[in-house]
């Protein structure tokens, strides 16, 4: 194997890797909800005064 | 000559980083629950479960006497996308009398996906009103990290929640982060 030639391998790979991470900051970064901005509670019971 | 030499050093290169990853991946240890109760759970009661890489410590935190209805909701904080799912539950129970909130108890968790973890919290605070106000308001957050793709590099962030509960059952999200 000559030196350019893992030059490149060593490149190509490096983009892989990059690809990678980009790929997974993009999934980490998107998606998910959020709590409603209204609503009402489900009534669990009553409570006597103490 | 030459690559050889350079096929040595990164084969080197490889090994080091290699060596070095569970290090780097082991989470950073968050506070005694102790400190913590004395720094966010004033007046409340704490409790601690053991932690998996599925559902991770619960807190929670309570006040008031309690009078009138009783109210329960479950609210989710989630972000990211699969593997990268991280996801904060506030579970609240309140209880309202004409106009005044008469008790209020709080349940914070925190569940990911398994490449994801809690590496503090998670926490949950009073942040206004409480009883014999006539609203209460929580937050609750937690700080997460993932494994990216390089394993040993992290990707953190936080989530948050802030909701106002009213006497009357109803209640409102103020800010999400």
């Amino acid at each position: 194997m000559t030196l350019s030639r893992l030059y490149r391998l060593l490149l190509f790979l490096a983009a892989l890797v990059a690809a990678f991470q980009i790929l997974g900051f993009l999934l980490f970064s998107s998606g998910g909800s959020q709590p409603p901005m209204r609503g009402h509670g489900d009534l669990v019971g009553y409570s006597q005064q103490p | 000559m030459h690559t050889t030499r350079l096929i040595s050093t990164l084969a080197a290169l490889v090994a080091a980083l290699a060596a070095a990853a569970p290090a780097a991946a082991e989470a950073p240890s968050a506070l005694s629950p102790e400190a913590d109760a004395a720094l966010f759970h004033s007046g409340g009661t704490v409790e601690e479960t053991g932690t998996s890489a599925k559902l991770q410590s619960i807190r929670m935190q309570a006040e008031g006497g309690g009078g009138g209805i009783c109210w329960g909701k479950e609210l989710l904080r989630s972000k990211g996308t699969f593997p990268y799912v991280r996801r904060l539950y506030l579970y609240t129970v309140w209880c309202g009398s004409g106009n005044t909130i008469t008790y209020r108890s709080s349940t914070v968790w925190t569940s990911h996906d398994s490449v994801c973890w809690t590496e503090s919290g998670p926490f949950v605070a009073k942040t206004a009103g409480g009883a014999g106000f006539s609203f209460v308001e929580v937050q609750a957050w937690a700080g997460v990290a993932c494994h990216s793709p390089i394993y040993f590099v992290s990707f953190h962030d936080s989530l948050m929640m802030r909701v106002r509960y009213y006497p009357n059952g109803g209640y409102q999200t103020v800010a999400v982060d």
